[in-house]
Protein backbone atom coordinates (compact mmCIF):
# COMPACT_ATOMS: atom_id res chain seq x y z
CA UNK A 1 0.00 0.00 0.00
CA UNK A 2 3.20 2.58 0.84
CA UNK A 3 5.15 1.12 -2.29
CA UNK A 4 6.68 3.79 -4.55
CA UNK A 5 3.07 5.42 -7.16
CA UNK A 6 3.08 5.91 -10.21
CA UNK A 7 3.49 9.54 -10.72
CA UNK A 8 0.90 11.90 -12.24
CA UNK A 9 0.64 14.14 -15.14
CA UNK A 10 0.17 16.93 -12.76
CA UNK A 11 3.13 16.17 -10.92
CA UNK A 12 5.28 15.76 -14.11
CA UNK A 13 4.65 19.30 -15.25
CA UNK A 14 5.51 20.47 -12.19
CA UNK A 15 8.81 18.62 -11.71
CA UNK A 16 9.70 19.77 -15.58
CA UNK A 17 8.27 23.51 -14.78
CA UNK A 18 10.71 23.76 -10.85
CA UNK A 19 13.73 21.77 -13.14
CA UNK A 20 13.63 24.32 -16.13
CA UNK A 21 13.50 27.31 -13.84
CA UNK A 22 16.20 25.78 -11.67
CA UNK A 23 18.61 25.58 -14.21
CA UNK A 24 17.56 28.52 -15.87
CA UNK A 25 18.18 30.45 -12.37
CA UNK A 26 21.62 28.34 -11.81
CA UNK A 27 22.95 29.55 -15.15
CA UNK A 28 21.49 33.47 -14.66
CA UNK A 29 22.51 34.03 -11.00
CA UNK A 30 25.77 31.55 -10.71
CA UNK A 31 27.56 30.77 -7.22
CA UNK A 32 26.75 32.55 -3.79
CA UNK A 33 27.07 36.12 -3.12
CA UNK A 34 28.74 37.23 -0.15
CA UNK A 35 25.75 37.96 3.11
CA UNK A 36 26.05 40.86 4.98
CA UNK A 37 22.68 39.46 7.24
CA UNK A 38 22.35 40.26 11.22
CA UNK A 39 24.00 37.59 13.09
CA UNK A 40 21.52 37.76 15.82
CA UNK A 41 19.23 34.52 15.67
CA UNK A 42 16.18 35.46 17.85
CA UNK A 43 14.56 31.69 17.46
CA UNK A 44 18.01 29.69 18.37
CA UNK A 45 18.62 32.35 21.40
CA UNK A 46 15.12 31.66 23.05
CA UNK A 47 15.75 27.60 22.16
CA UNK A 48 18.80 28.30 24.03
CA UNK A 49 17.63 30.61 27.10
CA UNK A 50 14.76 27.81 27.25
CA UNK A 51 17.08 25.43 27.91
CA UNK A 52 19.61 26.79 30.11
CA UNK A 53 16.11 27.75 32.22
CA UNK A 54 15.57 24.02 32.61
CA UNK A 55 18.90 23.30 33.95
CA UNK A 56 18.92 26.73 36.09
CA UNK A 57 17.06 25.00 39.27
CA UNK A 58 18.42 22.15 41.04
CA UNK A 59 16.21 19.12 39.43
CA UNK A 60 13.78 17.36 41.91
CA UNK A 61 13.70 14.18 39.51
CA UNK A 62 16.31 12.16 40.44
CA UNK A 63 15.27 8.49 39.06
CA UNK A 64 14.26 6.03 41.17
CA UNK A 65 15.25 2.09 39.57
CA UNK A 66 11.86 0.06 38.57
CA UNK A 67 13.64 -2.75 40.25
CA UNK A 68 13.41 -1.08 43.89
CA UNK A 69 9.84 -2.14 45.24
CA UNK A 70 8.28 -2.33 48.63
CA UNK A 71 10.00 -0.75 51.68
CA UNK A 72 13.17 -0.14 50.19
CA UNK A 73 11.23 1.58 47.34
CA UNK A 74 9.83 3.76 50.21
CA UNK A 75 13.28 4.27 51.52
CA UNK A 76 14.90 5.46 48.58
CA UNK A 77 12.36 8.04 47.89
CA UNK A 78 12.12 9.35 51.51
CA UNK A 79 16.09 9.69 51.10
CA UNK A 80 16.02 11.20 47.59
CA UNK A 81 12.99 13.51 48.81
CA UNK A 82 15.73 14.79 51.93
CA UNK A 83 18.71 15.04 49.37
CA UNK A 84 16.89 17.29 47.12
CA UNK A 85 15.60 19.27 49.86
CA UNK A 86 19.35 19.71 50.75
CA UNK A 87 20.35 20.50 47.14
CA UNK A 88 17.85 23.39 46.79
CA UNK A 89 18.47 25.23 49.96
CA UNK A 90 22.19 24.97 49.29
CA UNK A 91 21.57 26.22 45.84
CA UNK A 92 18.76 28.27 46.49
CA UNK A 93 21.10 32.08 46.02
CA UNK A 94 22.70 30.26 43.18
CA UNK A 95 19.25 29.49 41.32
CA UNK A 96 17.73 32.55 42.24
CA UNK A 97 21.13 34.52 40.49
CA UNK A 98 20.53 31.70 37.43
CA UNK A 99 16.80 33.03 36.89
CA UNK A 100 17.58 36.31 37.23
CA UNK A 101 20.43 36.59 34.67
CA UNK A 102 18.37 34.26 32.20
CA UNK A 103 15.55 36.72 32.64
CA UNK A 104 17.30 39.70 31.92
CA UNK A 105 19.05 38.25 28.78
CA UNK A 106 15.26 37.02 27.77
CA UNK A 107 14.35 40.90 28.01
CA UNK A 108 17.53 41.63 26.52
CA UNK A 109 16.91 39.24 23.53
CA UNK A 110 13.64 40.44 23.28
CA UNK A 111 14.56 44.31 23.02
CA UNK A 112 17.49 43.50 20.21
CA UNK A 113 14.89 41.48 18.60
CA UNK A 114 12.62 44.70 18.53
CA UNK A 115 14.66 46.94 17.52
CA UNK A 116 15.81 44.49 14.55
CA UNK A 117 12.88 44.38 13.54
CA UNK A 118 12.08 48.45 13.48
CA UNK A 119 15.55 48.56 11.57
CA UNK A 120 14.33 46.00 8.96
CA UNK A 121 11.33 48.18 8.67
CA UNK A 122 13.02 51.30 8.24
CA UNK A 123 15.28 49.50 5.82
CA UNK A 124 12.01 48.86 3.67
CA UNK A 125 11.00 52.61 3.90
CA UNK A 126 14.03 54.24 2.94
CA UNK A 127 14.68 51.40 0.34
CA UNK A 128 10.99 52.64 -0.89
CA UNK A 129 11.70 56.16 -0.77
CA UNK A 130 14.75 55.93 -3.06
CA UNK A 131 12.58 54.07 -5.50
CA UNK A 132 9.87 56.68 -5.57
CA UNK A 133 12.12 59.19 -5.70
CA UNK A 134 14.25 57.90 -8.69
CA UNK A 135 10.70 57.03 -10.32
CA UNK A 136 10.02 60.74 -9.93
CA UNK A 137 13.65 61.99 -11.06
CA UNK A 138 12.89 60.06 -14.42
CA UNK A 139 9.19 60.82 -14.36
CA UNK A 140 8.48 64.83 -13.18
CA UNK A 141 10.61 66.64 -15.72
CA UNK A 142 8.85 64.75 -18.70
CA UNK A 143 5.28 65.33 -17.20
CA UNK A 144 6.27 69.43 -16.09
CA UNK A 145 7.22 69.91 -20.13
CA UNK A 146 4.49 68.79 -21.65
CA UNK A 147 2.31 70.24 -19.25
CA UNK A 148 4.04 73.24 -19.86
CA UNK A 149 3.29 72.98 -23.54
CA UNK B 1 -4.25 -15.18 26.20
CA UNK B 2 -0.99 -14.86 24.53
CA UNK B 3 2.45 -13.84 26.56
CA UNK B 4 4.35 -12.12 23.76
CA UNK B 5 7.96 -9.87 24.91
CA UNK B 6 8.67 -6.96 23.08
CA UNK B 7 11.86 -6.83 22.91
CA UNK B 8 14.00 -3.48 21.36
CA UNK B 9 18.16 -2.30 21.68
CA UNK B 10 16.54 0.76 23.53
CA UNK B 11 13.46 2.40 24.46
CA UNK B 12 13.51 6.14 24.78
CA UNK B 13 10.84 8.81 24.16
CA UNK B 14 10.38 10.83 21.16
CA UNK B 15 12.22 7.88 19.49
CA UNK B 16 10.09 6.69 15.92
CA UNK B 17 11.36 2.89 17.52
CA UNK B 18 10.39 3.01 20.85
CA UNK B 19 6.89 4.88 20.01
CA UNK B 20 6.14 1.79 17.80
CA UNK B 21 7.03 -0.46 20.44
CA UNK B 22 5.22 1.47 23.15
CA UNK B 23 1.99 1.33 20.79
CA UNK B 24 2.24 -2.65 19.97
CA UNK B 25 2.24 -2.89 23.83
CA UNK B 26 -0.66 -0.91 24.16
CA UNK B 27 -2.53 -2.68 21.50
CA UNK B 28 -1.77 -6.18 22.73
CA UNK B 29 -2.64 -5.03 26.24
CA UNK B 30 -6.03 -3.97 25.26
CA UNK B 31 -6.56 -7.19 23.18
CA UNK B 32 -5.64 -9.12 26.25
CA UNK B 33 -2.57 -10.62 26.18
CA UNK B 34 0.35 -10.70 28.54
CA UNK B 35 2.93 -8.38 27.36
CA UNK B 36 6.21 -7.43 28.56
CA UNK B 37 9.08 -5.10 27.61
CA UNK B 38 12.62 -5.86 27.29
CA UNK B 39 15.48 -3.55 26.18
CA UNK B 40 19.29 -3.08 27.02
CA UNK B 41 19.10 0.97 27.12
CA UNK B 42 15.63 2.74 28.75
CA UNK B 43 15.40 6.29 28.69
CA UNK B 44 12.74 8.07 30.70
CA UNK B 45 9.58 6.24 29.73
CA UNK B 46 7.02 5.42 32.16
CA UNK B 47 6.02 2.18 30.72
CA UNK B 48 7.91 -0.55 33.02
CA UNK B 49 10.56 -1.89 30.94
CA UNK B 50 13.26 -5.20 32.05
CA UNK B 51 17.13 -5.74 30.98
CA UNK B 52 16.57 -8.02 27.74
CA UNK B 53 18.30 -11.20 30.27
CA UNK B 54 15.11 -11.57 31.63
CA UNK B 55 12.64 -11.96 28.60
CA UNK B 56 13.82 -15.66 28.50
CA UNK B 57 12.26 -16.53 31.81
CA UNK B 58 9.37 -14.05 30.94
CA UNK B 59 8.64 -16.56 27.83
CA UNK B 60 9.15 -19.73 29.55
CA UNK B 61 8.82 -22.93 27.79
CA UNK B 62 5.43 -22.18 26.45
CA UNK B 63 5.65 -22.77 22.19
CA UNK B 64 2.78 -20.35 21.60
CA UNK B 65 4.16 -17.13 23.11
CA UNK B 66 5.63 -14.75 20.81
CA UNK B 67 8.76 -12.77 20.98
CA UNK B 68 8.48 -9.41 19.16
CA UNK B 69 12.25 -8.21 18.33
CA UNK B 70 13.05 -4.67 16.78
CA UNK B 71 16.10 -4.18 15.15
CA UNK B 72 17.15 -0.93 14.20
CA UNK B 73 20.71 -1.03 15.65
CA UNK B 74 23.52 -3.59 17.39
CA UNK B 75 22.01 -5.79 20.07
CA UNK B 76 23.99 -8.93 20.33
CA UNK B 77 21.34 -9.74 23.73
CA UNK B 78 18.39 -9.40 21.17
CA UNK B 79 20.01 -11.82 18.36
CA UNK B 80 21.45 -14.48 21.23
CA UNK B 81 17.68 -14.46 22.69
CA UNK B 82 15.75 -14.89 18.84
CA UNK B 83 18.60 -17.69 18.68
CA UNK B 84 17.65 -19.07 21.52
CA UNK B 85 13.74 -19.35 22.36
CA UNK B 86 11.87 -21.67 20.91
CA UNK B 87 8.62 -20.09 20.76
CA UNK B 88 6.72 -17.83 17.82
CA UNK B 89 9.22 -15.11 16.31
CA UNK B 90 8.99 -11.78 14.56
CA UNK B 91 11.32 -9.38 13.57
CA UNK B 92 10.26 -5.82 13.22
CA UNK B 93 12.70 -4.43 10.82
CA UNK B 94 13.74 -0.69 11.15
CA UNK B 95 16.45 -0.95 8.94
CA UNK B 96 19.92 0.11 10.23
CA UNK B 97 22.42 3.70 9.51
CA UNK B 98 25.34 2.61 7.32
CA UNK B 99 28.35 2.22 9.25
CA UNK B 100 29.98 4.34 6.55
CA UNK B 101 28.04 7.55 7.50
CA UNK B 102 29.95 7.75 11.04
CA UNK B 103 32.96 6.68 9.37
CA UNK B 104 35.84 9.21 10.76
CA UNK B 105 33.27 10.94 12.93
CA UNK B 106 32.84 8.62 15.66
CA UNK B 107 34.47 5.32 15.52
CA UNK B 108 31.64 3.67 18.68
CA UNK B 109 28.77 4.44 16.68
CA UNK B 110 30.26 3.39 13.29
CA UNK B 111 30.49 -0.10 14.59
CA UNK B 112 27.23 -0.33 16.22
CA UNK B 113 25.89 0.12 13.07
CA UNK B 114 28.13 -1.84 11.42
CA UNK B 115 27.42 -4.92 13.77
CA UNK B 116 24.05 -4.37 13.41
CA UNK B 117 24.02 -4.55 9.58
CA UNK B 118 26.05 -7.59 10.27
CA UNK B 119 23.30 -8.84 12.57
CA UNK B 120 20.32 -8.45 10.05
CA UNK B 121 22.13 -11.55 7.92
CA UNK B 122 21.67 -13.68 11.50
CA UNK B 123 18.41 -12.64 11.75
CA UNK B 124 17.32 -13.89 8.47
CA UNK B 125 19.34 -17.29 9.32
CA UNK B 126 17.39 -17.57 12.23
CA UNK B 127 14.09 -18.31 9.96
CA UNK B 128 11.82 -16.40 12.29
CA UNK B 129 7.69 -16.62 11.78
CA UNK B 130 7.67 -13.30 10.27
CA UNK B 131 9.74 -10.19 9.03
CA UNK B 132 7.71 -7.09 9.62
CA UNK B 133 9.39 -4.04 7.80
CA UNK B 134 8.70 -0.06 8.23
CA UNK B 135 8.76 -0.10 4.26
CA UNK B 136 8.84 -1.68 1.03
CA UNK B 137 12.63 0.00 1.13
CA UNK B 138 13.47 -2.19 4.48
CA UNK B 139 11.83 -5.42 3.53
CA UNK B 140 13.64 -5.21 -0.18
CA UNK B 141 17.13 -5.54 2.05
CA UNK B 142 15.11 -8.64 3.96
CA UNK B 143 14.36 -10.29 0.24
CA UNK B 144 17.52 -9.91 -1.37
CA UNK B 145 18.95 -11.86 1.97
CA UNK B 146 17.10 -14.63 1.08
CA UNK B 147 13.99 -13.93 3.56
CA UNK B 148 10.73 -16.48 1.80
CA UNK B 149 8.47 -13.41 0.35
CA UNK B 150 5.07 -15.20 2.36
CA UNK B 151 7.36 -14.67 5.59
CA UNK B 152 7.51 -10.52 5.08
CA UNK B 153 4.75 -7.60 5.62
CA UNK B 154 4.87 -4.56 5.43
CA UNK B 155 3.81 -2.29 8.08
CA UNK B 156 4.33 1.55 8.84
CA UNK B 157 5.42 2.08 12.55
CA UNK B 158 3.13 3.62 14.68
CA UNK B 159 3.17 7.38 16.21
CA UNK B 160 2.34 10.06 17.99
CA UNK B 161 1.02 12.56 15.31
CA UNK B 162 -2.51 12.29 17.00
CA UNK B 163 -1.45 13.04 20.23
CA UNK B 164 0.82 16.14 18.30
CA UNK B 165 -2.28 17.02 16.45
CA UNK B 166 -4.40 17.66 19.36
CA UNK B 167 -1.50 19.33 21.09
CA UNK B 168 -1.48 23.19 21.38
CA UNK B 169 1.96 24.95 19.81
CA UNK B 170 4.42 26.77 22.59
CA UNK B 171 3.66 30.41 22.38
CA UNK B 172 6.68 31.46 22.93
CA UNK B 173 7.95 28.99 19.94
CA UNK B 174 5.63 30.57 17.50
CA UNK B 175 6.23 34.18 18.11
CA UNK B 176 9.53 33.51 17.75
CA UNK B 177 8.93 32.33 14.37
CA UNK B 178 6.22 34.59 13.54
CA UNK B 179 8.42 37.42 12.23
CA UNK B 180 7.62 37.39 8.76
CA UNK B 181 10.56 35.56 7.89
CA UNK B 182 9.97 31.94 5.51
CA UNK B 183 10.44 29.43 8.06
CA UNK B 184 12.15 26.39 6.10
CA UNK B 185 11.85 23.19 8.75
CA UNK B 186 13.60 19.99 9.29
CA UNK B 187 12.68 17.62 11.92
CA UNK B 188 15.83 14.52 12.85
CA UNK B 189 18.33 14.36 14.83
CA UNK B 190 21.38 15.41 14.45
CA UNK B 191 22.94 12.39 12.70
CA UNK B 192 25.35 12.15 9.63
CA UNK B 193 23.15 10.21 7.40
CA UNK B 194 20.67 12.68 7.90
CA UNK B 195 22.04 15.28 5.13
CA UNK B 196 21.74 18.75 6.92
CA UNK B 197 24.80 19.87 5.18
CA UNK B 198 23.21 19.36 1.81
CA UNK B 199 20.05 21.28 3.47
CA UNK B 200 22.18 24.21 4.83
CA UNK B 201 23.76 24.70 1.11
CA UNK B 202 20.33 24.30 -0.84
CA UNK B 203 19.05 26.95 2.52
CA UNK B 204 21.82 28.97 0.99
CA UNK B 205 20.94 29.56 -2.50
CA UNK B 206 17.45 29.98 -1.57
CA UNK B 207 18.11 32.31 1.13
CA UNK B 208 20.84 34.30 -0.81
CA UNK B 209 19.16 34.38 -4.07
CA UNK B 210 15.42 33.99 -3.99
CA UNK B 211 14.04 35.02 0.14
CA UNK B 212 16.65 36.92 2.20
CA UNK B 213 13.73 37.02 4.66
CA UNK B 214 13.93 33.60 5.44
CA UNK B 215 15.38 31.00 8.30
CA UNK B 216 15.90 27.00 7.85
CA UNK B 217 15.18 25.52 11.54
CA UNK B 218 17.05 22.11 12.47
CA UNK B 219 15.20 20.75 14.45
CA UNK B 220 16.76 17.44 16.63
CA UNK B 221 18.33 16.31 19.44
CA UNK B 222 22.38 16.56 19.10
CA UNK B 223 24.69 13.58 20.58
CA UNK B 224 26.91 14.19 22.35
CA UNK B 225 28.76 11.36 20.46
CA UNK B 226 28.94 13.52 17.41
CA UNK B 227 30.40 16.96 18.11
CA UNK B 228 32.18 16.52 15.49
CA UNK B 229 29.35 16.81 13.06
CA UNK B 230 27.87 19.26 14.73
CA UNK B 231 30.63 22.16 14.43
CA UNK B 232 31.14 21.04 10.82
CA UNK B 233 27.42 22.23 10.58
CA UNK B 234 28.03 25.01 11.82
CA UNK B 235 31.05 25.78 10.20
CA UNK B 236 29.07 24.89 6.63
CA UNK B 237 26.75 27.39 8.00
CA UNK B 238 29.35 30.30 8.71
CA UNK B 239 30.99 29.49 5.13
CA UNK B 240 27.60 29.90 3.06
CA UNK B 241 27.37 33.07 5.22
CA UNK B 242 23.83 31.65 6.36
CA UNK B 243 24.66 32.02 9.71
CA UNK B 244 21.99 34.28 11.35
CA UNK B 245 19.38 32.28 9.28
CA UNK B 246 19.83 28.92 10.46
CA UNK B 247 18.50 27.64 14.16
CA UNK B 248 19.71 24.20 15.29
CA UNK B 249 17.14 23.53 17.99
CA UNK B 250 15.41 20.76 20.11
CA UNK B 251 12.50 20.10 20.67
CA UNK B 252 12.15 18.70 24.08
CA UNK B 253 7.90 18.73 24.30
CA UNK B 254 5.57 18.09 21.84
CA UNK B 255 4.33 21.49 22.41
CA UNK B 256 7.36 23.07 21.17
CA UNK B 257 7.72 20.16 18.38
CA UNK B 258 3.69 21.37 17.03
CA UNK B 259 4.75 25.51 16.97
CA UNK B 260 7.85 24.46 14.97
CA UNK B 261 5.42 22.78 12.53
CA UNK B 262 2.83 25.47 13.16
CA UNK B 263 5.51 27.83 11.84
CA UNK B 264 6.56 26.25 9.12
CA UNK B 265 6.04 26.98 5.88
CA UNK B 266 7.77 24.29 3.89
CA UNK B 267 9.66 21.24 5.31
CA UNK B 268 12.64 20.21 3.48
CA UNK B 269 14.45 16.93 3.46
CA UNK B 270 18.13 15.93 2.34
CA UNK B 271 18.38 12.42 4.08
CA UNK B 272 20.56 10.24 2.33
CA UNK B 273 19.23 7.59 4.56
CA UNK B 274 15.72 6.44 6.00
CA UNK B 275 14.00 3.06 6.62
CA UNK B 276 10.99 4.95 6.91
CA UNK B 277 10.92 8.55 8.46
CA UNK B 278 7.96 9.68 10.54
CA UNK B 279 8.52 13.47 10.11
CA UNK B 280 7.18 12.95 6.72
CA UNK B 281 3.83 11.53 7.89
CA UNK B 282 3.82 14.47 10.74
CA UNK B 283 4.40 16.78 8.03
CA UNK B 284 1.55 15.61 5.67
CA UNK B 285 -0.26 15.43 8.82
CA UNK B 286 -0.42 18.43 10.15
CA UNK B 287 -0.78 20.03 6.25
CA UNK B 288 3.24 21.21 6.04
CA UNK B 289 4.21 20.32 2.44
CA UNK B 290 7.62 18.65 2.25
CA UNK B 291 10.56 19.36 -0.45
CA UNK B 292 13.98 17.72 -0.83
CA UNK B 293 15.26 15.13 -2.76
CA UNK B 294 13.88 11.14 -2.41
CA UNK B 295 15.77 8.16 -2.01
CA UNK B 296 15.69 5.23 0.57
CA UNK B 297 12.14 5.09 1.93
CA UNK B 298 11.68 8.77 1.81
CA UNK B 299 9.93 8.44 -1.89
CA UNK B 300 7.75 5.85 -0.54
CA UNK B 301 6.90 7.61 1.90
CA UNK B 302 5.68 10.55 0.68
CA UNK B 303 4.47 9.23 -2.55
CA UNK B 304 3.14 12.39 -4.72
CA UNK B 305 2.26 14.46 -1.61
CA UNK B 306 5.92 16.93 -2.04
CA UNK B 307 8.27 17.67 -4.38
CA UNK B 308 11.25 14.99 -4.42
CA UNK B 309 14.52 14.95 -6.55
CA UNK B 310 16.92 12.02 -7.10
CA UNK B 311 19.06 15.07 -8.31
CA UNK B 312 20.83 16.62 -5.18
CA UNK B 313 20.86 19.66 -6.54
CA UNK B 314 20.71 22.35 -4.01
CA UNK B 315 19.47 24.49 -6.97
CA UNK B 316 16.35 22.59 -7.31
CA UNK B 317 15.74 22.31 -4.04
CA UNK B 318 16.20 25.80 -3.56
CA UNK B 319 13.00 26.26 -6.48
CA UNK B 320 11.14 24.02 -5.54
CA UNK B 321 10.72 26.27 -2.10
CA UNK B 322 10.37 28.81 -4.02
CA UNK B 323 7.26 27.17 -6.41
CA UNK B 324 6.02 26.58 -3.44
CA UNK B 325 5.95 30.41 -1.76
CA UNK B 326 4.86 31.70 -5.31
CA UNK B 327 2.50 29.70 -5.89
CA UNK B 328 -0.72 29.02 -3.68
CA UNK B 329 -2.57 26.54 -5.70
CA UNK B 330 0.72 24.20 -5.81
CA UNK B 331 0.38 24.61 -2.61
CA UNK B 332 -2.76 24.13 -1.61
CA UNK B 333 -3.11 20.25 -3.98
CA UNK B 334 -0.21 19.43 -2.60
CA UNK B 335 -1.09 20.05 1.03
CA UNK B 336 -4.04 18.53 -0.29
CA UNK B 337 -2.41 15.39 -1.27
CA UNK B 338 -0.26 14.79 1.80
CA UNK B 339 -3.49 14.81 4.41
CA UNK B 340 -4.81 12.23 1.88
CA UNK B 341 -1.83 10.36 1.69
CA UNK B 342 -1.59 10.26 5.86
CA UNK B 343 -5.16 9.45 6.22
CA UNK B 344 -5.37 6.29 3.39
CA UNK B 345 -2.30 4.89 4.43
CA UNK B 346 -0.56 6.22 8.01
CA UNK B 347 -3.05 6.98 10.63
CA UNK B 348 -2.37 4.73 13.63
CA UNK B 349 -5.74 3.27 13.30
CA UNK B 350 -5.08 2.17 9.50
CA UNK B 351 -1.71 0.94 10.59
CA UNK B 352 -3.20 -1.44 13.46
CA UNK B 353 -5.33 -2.75 10.32
CA UNK B 354 -2.45 -3.64 8.77
CA UNK B 355 -0.25 -4.96 11.87
CA UNK B 356 -2.88 -7.38 13.03
CA UNK B 357 -3.70 -8.55 9.52
CA UNK B 358 0.05 -9.39 9.08
CA UNK B 359 0.03 -10.89 12.52
CA UNK B 360 -3.12 -12.85 11.94
CA UNK B 361 -1.59 -15.63 10.11
CA UNK B 362 0.74 -16.41 12.95
CA UNK B 363 -1.81 -16.52 15.52
CA UNK B 364 -3.97 -18.82 13.54
CA UNK B 365 -1.30 -20.91 12.95
CA UNK B 366 -0.13 -21.15 16.52
CA UNK B 367 -4.37 -21.71 17.35
CA UNK B 368 -3.89 -24.92 14.66
CA UNK B 369 -1.05 -26.17 16.34
CA UNK B 370 -2.27 -26.08 20.05
CA UNK B 371 -5.03 -27.81 18.65
CA UNK B 372 -3.46 -30.55 16.88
Amino acid sequence: MTELQPRDAWHDDLLATIRARAEQNEQRLGPLPGANDPVYNWPEVSSRLSRAEAAAVADAAIPVDRRHRGIRRVLILRVRTLIVSLLRFLTARQSRYNLDVLQALRETGKTVRSLETRLTARDDEVRQLRERLSHLERHLPTEAVRQAS
Amino acid sequence: MTTIAIVAPALAPGDAVGNDLLHMAQLFRGRGHAVGLFATHVGAVTAPCHPIARARAFLGSNPSAVLLYHHSIECAAGIDLIQQVRCRRVVRYHNVTPAHFYDGMNEACAADCRQGREQVAALVQAQCDLYLSDSTYNQDELLALGVPPERCAVVPPFHLVERLESTAPDPAVVDACADGKTNLLFVGRLAPNKGHAALIDAFAVYHHHYDRRSRLLLVGKEDDRLESYAASLRERVRHNSVEGSVTFTAAPTDAVLKAYYASADVFVIASEHEGFCVPLVEAMALGVVVAGYGGTAISETLGSAGVLWDDRSAWLLAESVACLQREPSVYAELQERGRDHYREHFTNERIEERFLAALRGLFQSRDRKGAA
